[in-house]
């Protein structure tokens, strides 16, 4: 049999190649437009936190003295709990079981045993 | 600049391809992370500054054992007698835990009936119900989070809260923040500020604490000072405060990102270390070929730069698209991971679009000119020994 190697051709690497740096070129500028023109998200999230007047994203809620933790406790990376050793955003590469630690799965596994 | 040594390097490339591609998928990989994790980095960034703006100049909260506690209504007005001062008035919020979740909300109240808030719901705020004055049960607005989860609950327009006297407070939902500020409302809860009251046991003597408004951006820190004298039980947090805490966070993260760049150039100079540390004997026999039929070593040079650059260039270029294609239009999956809490209540992530070209160009000078000269430096090495010894 014969077996004919396919090889690509020089110009198709060519192409390949202005074609991902152009894609990116593009991409830096749409990003970069896009966020110059951010005027009405702007306006709309300024409003929101003036009306709620906290500090802070609502991106730690699992506890109080993450959220807001501007106003809790100003110049301190671990704020208020003596057992939080590390702090935002490396505490979040590993959790906790969420059904574990829940009081209402306790509840049902003691129930469950009850049960039993 | 010599379009047929571009060609010759191109074909040079063709018949080793597969063994470049494993530099290429490395190098990109570790563009793609850099440029990944710093451009969450600086979304978020850009969200906290956005937000700086719209806070309260003056925070005023009592202290006692270390611990906020209410503060009296009757401090506000004596606040507002203060030259510079434009208004005080005092505020009652608090987290609620919702126990079926394991999360907090953060329930605030406020006065619904004033005219100036009225004005500013219409775009942030989708009302479900009818015009929120005329509404006399309890009712709220919540972040998109909030609803959500509410509803995954069986709870669809009401929740029952549960006041600190044992007793439910059936509150329907009216309205839910709009998911452009779900960064900054996901777990919020807008009441009445009477249901808050109640639901927290806060008499109407007392509040949570006192927001003071200073026009004059000048005068905050005498106002902060005269604030501190007048009331030595009171914790005051100024603006200046707020932004002091956002870059405390910035500057513990920066030193993680800057643990995590460290490990990522770890891993790319070993790669450019291999490559620079001697040629392959294919590389060898084709420098010796090329002197041979009479090549001179600018030459070899000459396609050795063009073949670092090619590579490095390329590599960079598809690391730097696929990070902000990644971030900015499928929403940094499993990534977002490391800056959302481990808390079920997340918020959709709608990242600002942030160009830092700062940060590019740096991981450009570190990664694209060392590949050049790992390429470059081994093959003149080679190309200035005689061809028939680079051969054997």
């Amino acid at each position: 049999m014969n077996f004919r190697k396919r090889h690509i051709s020089s110009n198709v690497i060519l192409w390949i190649f202005l074609l991902v740096i152009s894609f990116t070129i593009a991409e830096l500028f749409y990003f970069n437009y896009q966020s110059d023109n951010i005027e009405t998200v702007i306006i709309q999230k300024q409003k929101v936190v003036s009306i709620i007047g906290l500090p802070d994203l609502a991106l730690s809620t699992e506890a109080v003295w993450l959220r807001h933790r501007s106003i809790g406790n100003v110049f301190s990376v671990f704020p208020d709990d003596g057992s939080l050793l590390d702090y935002y955003p490396a505490s979040f590469v590993y959790t906790t079981g969420k059904i574990s630690n829940s009081p209402l799965s306790k509840k049902k596994k003691e129930q469950r045993k009850k049960n039993k | 600049m010599n379009f047929k040594l571009i060609d010759f390097t191109l074909k040079s490339l063709k018949r080793r391809l597969t063994k470049k591609l494993s530099v290429i998928f490395i190098f990109s990989l570790i563009v793609f992370l850099l440029v990944s994790v710093f451009s969450i980095s600086s979304s978020i960034k850009k969200e906290l500054e956005i937000s700086v703006n719209a806070l309260p100049e003056i925070i005023v909260q009592k202290m006692s054992g270390g611990r906020q506690t209410v503060i009296p209504v009757d401090r506000a007005y004596e606040i507002a007698t203060i030259p510079g001062v434009q208004n005080a008035y005092d505020r009652v919020w608090g987290y609620y835990y919702f126990v079926n979740d394991n999360v907090n909300f953060t329930v605030v109240g406020l006065d619904f009936d004033l005219e100036a808030y009225k004005q500013k719901y219409s775009d942030i705020i989708n009302l479900y119900a009818e015009a929120t004055d005329t509404i006399d049960a309890p009712f709220m607005i919540v972040g998109s989070g909030v609803y959500k989860m509410l509803e995954d609950n069986f709870y669809k327009n009401f929740y029952n809260f549960r006041t600190v006297t044992g007793e439910m407070l059936e509150t329907k939902i009216v309205g839910s923040f709009t998911d452009v500020s779900a960064m900054e409302t996901n777990d919020v809860i807008l009441m009445p500020v009477n249901y808050v009251r109640e639901l927290f046991d806060i008499s109407e003597n007392y509040a949570t604490d006192i927001v003071v408004r200073i026009p004059n951006p000048e005068e905050i820190e005498i106002i902060k000072q005269k604030l501190n004298s007048m009331f030595p039980d009171s914790r005051i947090v100024s603006r200046l405060d707020i932004e002091a805490s956002y870059q405390n966070i910035f500057d513990y993260k920066s030193g993680l990102f800057l643990a995590l760049l460290i490990v990522a150039f770890v891993a790319f100079f070993i790669l450019v270390y291999d490559n620079a540390s001697g040629l392959s004997i294919e590389d060898r026999r084709e420098i010796g070929i090329l002197k041979a039929v009479g090549w001179q070593v600018e030459n070899i040079l000459q396609i050795k730069f063009i073949e670092g650059s090619l590579i490095s260039l390329f590599s960079f270029f598809l690391g730097t698209g696929t990070a902000l294609f990644y971030v900015y239009i499928l929403q940094a999956p499993i990534l977002r991971n490391l800056f959302t809490g481990a808390s079920n209540l997340k918020p959709t992530f709608n990242l600002i679009p942030v160009i830092n070209f700062e940060i590019l160009i740096l991981i450009f000078i570190l990664t694209v000119p060392v590949y050049i000269l790992a390429t470059v430096i081994p093959s003149w090495k080679s190309s200035v020994i005689d061809a028939d010894e680079v051969m054997r």
